[in-house]
């Protein structure tokens, strides 16, 4: 589903240069749950950004189903991730001024679903997080395990085949990040792919595979099951 | 979609509503203002546009071509010719108003100002709707058409048309019948009449201020108004062609007499300089006004676009998440226009409502009524509609743009929005609000200083405590009254003139250069009794005034003024002849009119059928003493005319009206434009302060006293209305000397005008800014680093 070819990606000001991605290879297959690991500045969330298509590389290639999309222009690489690709961000980023509904009902209206189509996927799924008592509330309204339920409501609204969540634990406590990470695992199991970012090492035992990123660049790669090391 | 866009615009206003209200506030002050200046400038050029045959209605005009003169006025006959010997002209007829004319109402006969004495061909030619036989409706000499107005205040609850009327007409009681009733004139419309009648009337009033009996084929006396309704398609020049005919065949070629059709179409903004019976438009004005309304409106406009991209920090997130969920960079930009036009169309009804509230004042101010026009309100609403559209868009767009195409990730990671180059655009709109009003300020200073110098300047004559009584055109009543003020112990002299000081008009006539006889010199002319310069404290120079010891001064002798001594090249004036008059002496310069024009050559002759007017010089302080008195005179004297007087100060006022109106209106803009460049600055500094919390209470922490923070708050905002100030200088000068220019004398525009509209600006700019630095000069370091 995600292949990169020796993708790299530099940060440039007025006067300084940051390599952020230094040539990484990287591929995620259909129906895998990926974690990227890593210390703060590796090179993490610029590796997430690209594979979902918020940002260019500076160099290499990225191939998303097979069609290479390294230099889309913005309007492209919306279009492309309207419906494809949902996201789950650590500080939930929901839209204050909309309530739970209104939130998890936005990507369906850059869809241009029709009203009546919206409505029954949107209760569906706030009654599958369990959150559909709190449809009218707005985010402030909300504690932080249920506005990220909401936040992953919206991520899957759409049914992406591919959800990048980035730190999806960080702001919660111990009992409402096990809540999201059983939600996230039982979505893999029903055949969406997942590329997380956590600096967890107990998220990260969720996930098929562990990639660790250090400098921008990929050190090793550790399937939960082989134990295999990969340089 | 747009269900989604309303519903998260709406609580984001409702979330920033101190924001959301300074922008409406700010908008609704703007757009009431600007609606009612549109108002007027819609008014002013729907002037003569509702009759149907306007492209084929013109008026005929004369030009004296040696004193560049133009008036309206034309004589009788030429209507009779015009129908008769051209075949362009379907209709032509003579307007002339009748006054005094008065109508009986149970006992009582009540003044009717707008008589018009014309023809049935009037009716064919302004298509205004009537009751009754158009065609020779006004033919009976005893016919009279009313107004829909007169016919209600005459008539009451019944249908006038074939009854009798009791008139005075001339100073005789005249029995009138009612032909018609006329849907009144619209209030922008040149023609305007209460009632009409038929031309007899108007002949016999010539007639007898003429002493002639042949007004109605005589070439000589210019008095009446001539509308023709030319045929489709005519063309004027034909036309033109056919008048030099006439005027070769009727006049001497030496009177350098033309005459000229104008279209209705140009009567309204053309006539500046003729004498006209109606209102004439003022291009200058509206253009004045119409810059004004633009000014305060742009100034609303940068007023949102700095809040609104202020606030934009709140409204990154949204937009951040929307793009990363599918929105499109057009969507967004949708969205955000969307918004800005739907904050200006909730504040269109607010804005309306305001403007109908201070209609009455701006009529004060625009010295005319506001009429909210039947035939109009297609034109105003679609105005009205399309200007907060445009304002809707145009302050949307920028932030609009700019919005749409943020970084989603910087945003989404930080949760915070600075907006690089933002910080810099809030300054120059700030500053350009600044320059706005810096220019209104000191622009106000230069027209009321023009305006107290206008009212100060030494005329060249004495301009004050004088009083001018309207006496009217009866030559009897003028000698007994003067005969008997004259012996009122306040009274130190008083005469009679045709027009009274400051002249609103003179005669005009041609005169040769004494050296250079092919040179024609215009004058100007005043008919005036004995006494009247010694009156007006005008000073012989040379020779002597008019004197009752010389009866023939009567007839036979006249004064010049220094100018036309000059002008005239005349070496030694006494004696001399101007127009079969001995010039007996030379008087000082004065303005005979206003400071506006230039002091003209003069010629001053004497009359004693034409004292309409007469000047009591009387003693300071006494005018409340000697008013009842010279009352009590004129009833013994006219009981059935009313006594109607003016200061001399109070028509120099009057004079001055426009002048001072200006002032007043730039003194209120720049008040608006005050309050908006205050509503923006306040926000903006509420939302400054609220950013700056946690740099505030990082400073603290490190040893900042408050006044450093106050001072860090002041000195941006210095820094903006000293440039500010900069700027407005050349544009007040350039925009202030064009409109000094209108004026013959004049103020010089000095340095401290642009000193005292950096002074006001800086303290405005101060205490609007002062409140919120010293809050935030407070914040408890503890409370504002742990909110962080």
């Amino acid at each position: 589903m995600i292949k990169t070819q020796n993708l790299t990606k530099i940060f440039q000001t007025d006067e300084i240069e940051t390599s952020a991605l230094n040539e990484v290879n990287f591929n995620v297959e259909k129906g895998e749950f990926v974690a990227i690991m890593g210390p703060s500045g590796c090179g993490k969330s610029t590796l997430l950004n690209i594979v979902g298509l918020l940002d260019n590389p500076t160099s290499g290639s990225y191939l998303f189903n097979g069609v290479d999309v390294s230099n889309l222009r913005e309007s492209q690489r919306t279009g492309l991730r309207k419906g494809n690709i949902g996201f789950v961000f650590q500080s939930f980023n929901l839209i204050d001024e909309l309530n739970v509904f209104e939130n998890v009902e936005m990507p369906l209206i850059y869809l241009k679903m029709s009203a009546s189509e919206r409505k029954a996927r949107v209760e569906a799924i706030l009654e599958r997080m369990k959150i559909s008592h709190r449809r009218k509330h707005f985010p402030r309204q909300l504690s932080g395990g249920q506005q990220q339920r909401v936040a992953i409501a919206r991520a899957v609204a759409a049914n992406p085949g591919l959800i990048l969540a980035d730190e999806p634990t960080g702001n919660l406590d111990s009992k409402n990040g096990l809540e999201v990470m059983n939600l996230l695992t039982e979505l893999n199991r029903e055949g969406t792919t997942i590329v997380m970012v956590t600096h967890s090492l107990h998220d990260a035992d969720f996930a098929h595979r562990i990639v660790n990123l250090f400098d921008g660049q990929i050190i090793t790669e550790v399937r939960k099951q082989m134990s295999e090391t990969l340089l | 979609m747009f269900k989604s866009y309303l519903t998260s615009t709406l609580r984001f206003l409702y979330r920033n509503r101190l924001f959301a209200g300074i922008n409406i506030l700010g908008l609704s002050l703007a757009l009431a203002v600007s609606f009612i200046i549109l108002l007027f400038v819609v008014n002013e050029f729907s002037y003569n546009q509702g009759f149907n045959k306007r492209k084929q209605i013109y008026r005929v005009i004369l030009s004296y071509s040696s004193v560049k003169l133009t008036q309206p006025l034309v004589p009788y006959v030429l209507s009779s010719e015009m129908k008769s010997r051209f075949p362009q002209v379907e209709y032509a007829a003579p307007v002339y108003y009748v006054r005094p004319f008065k109508l009986k109402k149970n006992d009582e006969f009540i003044s009717i100002r707008r008589v018009a004495s014309t023809n049935s061909a009037f009716f064919s030619i302004f298509d205004i709707p009537l009751t009754g036989t158009k065609k020779n409706i006004l033919d009976d000499p005893n016919s009279i058409v009313l107004s829909k107005k007169q016919a209600e205040k005459f008539f009451p609850d019944e249908n006038p048309v074939g009854k009798e009327i009791m008139a005075t007409v001339g100073g005789k009681e005249q029995f009138f019948v009612v032909k018609g009733v006329f849907d009144d004139f619209p209030a922008n419309s040149s023609i305007q009449a209460d009632c009409f009648v038929n031309t007899k009337w108007s002949l016999d009033q010539i007639n007898q201020s003429y002493n002639i009996k042949d007004a109605d084929v005589n070439w000589d006396p210019f008095n009446w108004n001539i509308w023709v309704l030319l045929k489709e398609n005519t063309d004027t020049t034909a036309v033109n062609e056919q008048f030099r005919t006439i005027a070769a065949k009727n006049y001497e070629e030496d009177t350098h007499l033309t005459f000229s059709l104008q279209s209705l179409s140009e009567v309204y903004f053309h006539s500046a300089g003729m004498v006209n019976d109606g209102k004439i438009g003022n291009m200058k004005n509206i253009r004045i006004f119409s810059a004004i309304a633009f000014l305060i409106i742009l100034m609303a406009a940068f007023n949102y676009i700095i809040l609104s991209t202020a606030v934009s920090s709140g409204r990154s997130k949204e937009i951040a998440i929307r793009k990363t969920n599918g929105a499109s960079v057009n969507s967004i930009k949708k969205q955000m226009l969307g918004e800005s036009v739907f904050l200006t169309l909730i504040v269109l009804p607010i804005a309306v409502c305001l403007a109908l509230f201070i209609r009455s004042y701006a009529e004060v101010l625009f010295q005319t009524k506001l009429h909210i026009i039947q035939s109009n309100l297609v034109s105003y609403i679609l105005i009205y509609l399309l200007l907060t559209l445009v304002i809707g868009l145009f302050s949307g767009l920028y932030t609009s743009t700019y919005l749409s195409q943020l970084n989603v990730i910087g945003i989404l990671k930080n949760n915070t929005f600075s907006g690089k180059g933002m910080p810099v655009l809030r300054s120059v709109l700030i500053t350009v609000q600044l320059v706005i009003f810096c220019s209104f300020i000191s622009g106000t200073l230069i027209v009321r200083s023009q305006y107290q110098y206008a009212l100060n300047k030494d005329l060249g004559y004495q301009s004050n405590n004088i009083l001018l009584v309207d006496v009217g055109r009866d030559s009897k009543d003028y000698k007994a009254f003067l005969n008997s003020i004259n012996s009122l112990p306040e009274v130190k002299s008083a005469a009679g003139t045709m027009i009274a000081l400051p002249a609103l008009n003179s005669q005009i006539l041609g005169t040769p250069n004494f050296q250079d006889p092919s040179k024609v010199i215009k004058m100007e002319g005043l008919f005036v009794d004995y006494n009247f310069i010694e009156t007006m404290g005008i000073k012989v120079l040379k020779g002597r005034s008019f004197s009752e010891k010389f009866r023939s001064d009567l007839n036979n002798s006249a004064l010049i003024n220094e100018k036309a001594v000059k002008e005239l090249g005349i070496e030694e004036p006494l004696g001399k002849i101007i127009e079969e008059r001995t010039i007996i002496g030379v008087i000082n310069d004065f303005n005979l009119h206003t400071i506006r024009t230039d002091i003209p050559p003069l010629f001053i002759i004497m009359t004693d059928k034409y004292n309409v007017q007469v000047a009591i010089n009387y003693m300071p302080g006494k005018l409340n003493v000697l008013l009842p008195k010279i009352e009590k005179e004129w009833k013994a004297i006219a009981p059935d005319r009313p006594f109607q007087y003016e200061t001399i100060e109070d028509v120099i006022k009057g004079i001055y009206e426009s002048e001072k109106n200006l002032g007043v209106i730039v003194s209120i803009s720049a008040l608006f434009s005050l309050l908006i460049a205050a509503f923006g600055l306040f926000g903006l500094t509420l939302f400054v302060a609220k950013t700056r919390t946690k740099e505030i209470g990082i400073r603290k922490v490190f040893g900042s006293t408050e006044k450093s923070i106050i001072y860090s708050f002041l000195k941006e905002n210095f820094v903006m209305v000293v440039v500010a100030s900069i700027l407005s200088i050349p544009i007040t000068y350039y925009f202030m000397n064009k409109w000094l220019s209108n004026f013959s004398y004049k103020v010089s525009i000095n340095f401290w005008f642009f000193a005292v509209a950096f002074f006001i600006a800086m303290l405005v700019v101060l205490l609007t800014v002062l409140f919120h630095s010293f809050r935030a000069s407070h914040i408890n370091p503890v409370e504002a680093l742990r909110d962080e």
